[in-house]
């Protein structure tokens, strides 16, 4: 099987890219490669967790997945009862039929959500619009996503400016829920929550997706979440997958440098621990440069880094059953 | 010596089912070239106590008892101008939880941080934006990009260089890093440490993540349900917290060894109806007859102070 494919598809990402123009007056067009040749499947029922640092383009491959951003190059299909759906592609009546079955979950609960409105017409109004017209069934739905959050019915009442940025958040999450959606992308969803309440919502997404078979996309920096959350975890670095595999062999066993420094870098609880042990041996934001640097895009930052690695672009390797990685090391 | 300060800090939401005790009766002190930290779960009231103290709070929310002293004055009783004037930013700033949507969508991120600069008689040139900018890890490129332009995790980081860029005395970060990767949150962490050496700036940092908290600060507050249950020293603090809500928070914080998260079970009490005694006692696994009835003041126990019946 090739890299990132799994059984039983219901997202098929196939050598995508998603490329910026931008073009300032006076100034020459500067283009950013934000994703850059990923390919990845997200089997039924499945969580798959993104991990990558700040702009390595995580959200942007989030948004081309459901169509919310359309594919430079490259393929993304939904696969639902053998019908496939070109998404990059879609228009008119089966675009707006994709709305319901692929979801996002936004990465800033602050600007997603009218903070004017009542919790409950937060909730109220994405369901009429989709067709939930009968008063009855849409209170109970709304009670029965409130309950699925670990929300107090009290707060329907509220304006969603009343609520905590956590709050906020599921509010977010509840508002995805509403729908049986076929995926969901749900990008950095419990960042904003107290460790209190990341379980929660981790049990909540893995409750969907076991007993709906719903999949998701689970963006998160955080690698001690990925590992909980989801099955794989796929690290993106500059746009381009630079390891994929099963969650506990991502942590456990990285083969990547990029992947083994986020490992390094993760906080312990104990005071001061980073600052003498942990020291990180990459550093800089890199992702900025709108140039890529030839050969391993990783290579500039990399500790281990070899002549080949400046000249030539490493493949996915697979070093592992389901476990790949591209490195010059292997 | 002791530089902000909240004295019985008490902030009120008057909403259709009765006032909403965000924060109750908080003290809260920032010394000179201390880096302190607030830590809490969602619903805690820690946002609120930040604007309220840096006078940010939007009505209805509303200060119903207590002062805010800084170098000694108590900032709540200027007036507006006074206050804008002399404090705002160029004494106090803050980057507020959520503040990537802090800049104005049809101006570049350069000529945001200019317009901030000029407005306070500060230079600003490219070189002073992209120095700015560098301070942050961010490439000089940002600065001709949109907002829209940028991921999540680089607009925070341009707010945090907007909020650095008139060197003020005392810098209150809500949340600075929860959409961060951990090696940028990392960088900004060492960031805040750096300008409290370099320029002696105080630092306030409000977070819901105890890992963040125990690399970064000297001493910390947790805050439960609008009170501080729990304050000291770091080191005391994370070698024993003695609060159970602190224990819990503890021992919920994710690791890399694990394979679940552990929550605190049960939910923050409504705030609007809150009970008479210790505010943890439905979710406490020592509660006891007293913690229903009365509420325990903070008393000192080995180094720090604890809001709790069983010391
Ligand atoms: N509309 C746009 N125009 C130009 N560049 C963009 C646009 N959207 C994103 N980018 C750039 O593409 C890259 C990837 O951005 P993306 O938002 O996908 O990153 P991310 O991995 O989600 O980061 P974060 O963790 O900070 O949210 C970044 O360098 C970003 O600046
Ligand atoms: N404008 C408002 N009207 C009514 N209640 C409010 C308002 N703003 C905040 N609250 C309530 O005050 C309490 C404290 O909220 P606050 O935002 O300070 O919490 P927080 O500790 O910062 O949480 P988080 O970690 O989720 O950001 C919450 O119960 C919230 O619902
Ligand atoms: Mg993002
Ligand atoms: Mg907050």
């Amino acid at each position: 099987m090739p890299a990132g494919s799994t059984n039983d598809p219901v997202l098929k990402l196939e050598d995508l890219c998603v490329f910026f123009t931008s073009k300032r007056f006076m100034e020459k067009a500067v283009v950013v490669k934000a994703v850059d040749g990923v390919s990845l499947e997200v089997g039924r029922g499945e969580v798959v967790a993104l991990v990558g640092e700040s702009g390595s383009g995580k959200t942007t491959m989030g948004r081309a997945a459901i169509g919310l951003t359309a594919p430079t190059s490259g393929k993304v299909t939904l696969v639902e009862n053998d019908l496939e759906v070109d998404v990059g592609k879609a228009k008119g009546k089966t675009w707006k039929g994709l709305r319901k079955r692929l979801q996002i979950i936004f990465q800033d609960p602050f600007s997603s959500i009218d903070p004017n409105m009542r919790v409950y017409d937060s909730l109220k109004i994405p369901l009429q619009s989709q067709g939930v017209k009968d008063a009855g069934e849409v209170s109970r739905t709304i009670d029965d996503v409130m309950r699925r959050v670990g929300l107090p019915k009290e707060l329907l009442d509220n304006y969603v400016f009343q609520l905590s940025g956590g709050q906020r958040q599921r509010i977010g999450i509840a508002r995805v829920l509403l729908f049986n959606p076929a995926l969901v992308v749900a990008d950095e969803p419990v960042s904003m929550l107290d460790a209190s309440l990341k379980g929660d919502i981790i049990h909540i997404i893995e409750k969907e997706a076991k007993e709906r078979g719903t999949a998701f996309i689970f963006i998160t920096h955080d690698m001690a979440v990925a590992r909980v959350a989801a099955q794989r975890i796929a690290v993106l670095y500059l746009g381009k997958v630079a390891e994929i595999g099963p969650s506990d062999r991502v942590i456990e066993n990285p083969y990547h440098p990029y992947t083994k420094a986020l490992l390094q870098a993760s906080p312990t609880i104990e005071p001061g621990m980073r600052d003498k042990t942990k020291e990180v041996n990459v550093r800089g934001d890199l992702a900025i440069s709108t140039e890529h640097p030839p050969g391993c895009v990783f290579h500039p930052r990399c500790p281990l880094v070899m002549d080949r690695c400046k000249t030539d672009v490493p493949e996915l390797k697979e070093l592992e059953p389901g476990h790949w990685a591209s490195c010059w090391l292997y | 010596m002791t530089l902000l300060e909240a004295k019985g800090l008490s902030i009120v939401f008057p909403t259709s089912r009765g006032e909403v005790k965000a924060v109750d009766q908080v003290d809260i002190s920032l010394g000179e070239r201390e880096f302190v930290g607030i830590a809490g779960e969602s619903g805690a009231g820690k946002s609120t106590l930040a604007l309220g103290m840096l006078r940010l709070l939007t009505p209805p929310g509303k200060v119903v008892a207590g002062e805010v002293l800084f170098h000694g004055t108590d900032i709540l009783k200027l007036t507006d101008e006074q206050f804008r004037k002399d404090y705002r930013w160029t004494k106090l700033a803050m980057v507020f939880q959520g503040s990537m949507n802090g800049f104005t969508p049809v101006f570049t991120i350069g000529s945001q941080l200019k317009e901030v600069l000029a407005l306070h008689g500060r230079e600003a040139s490219d070189s002073t934006i992209s120095k700015l900018l560098e301070t942050v890890d961010l490439d000089n490129s940002i600065a001709s990009r949109y907002p829209h332009e940028l991921s999540g995790g680089q607009k925070q980081r341009a707010f945090i260089a907007m909020a650095l860029s008139l060197e003020p005395e005392v810098l209150v970060t809500d949340e600075p890093t929860t959409a961060l990767d951990v090696i940028t949150q990392a960088t900004i962490i060492n960031l805040l440490k750096r300008l409290r050496k370099e320029l002696g700036i105080s630092v306030l940092l409000i977070t819901h993540d105890l890992a963040l908290i125990s690399e970064a600060v000297e001493r910390l507050y947790v805050m439960y349900a609008g009170g501080v249950v729990e304050e000291g020293p770091s080191i005391d603090f994370f070698a024993k917290p003695k609060h159970p809500y602190s224990q819990g928070l503890l021992t919920s914080t994710p690791t890399l060894t694990s394979n679940e998260i552990k929550g605190i079970p049960g939910f923050l009490p409504d705030l609007a109806n809150l009970p008479p005694g210790c505010r943890f006692t439905p979710r406490c696994p020592f509660a006891m007859e007293v913690c229903k009835r009365d509420y325990p003041p903070l008393k000192g126990v080995g180094g720090e102070r604890v809001a709790c019946w069983l010391y």
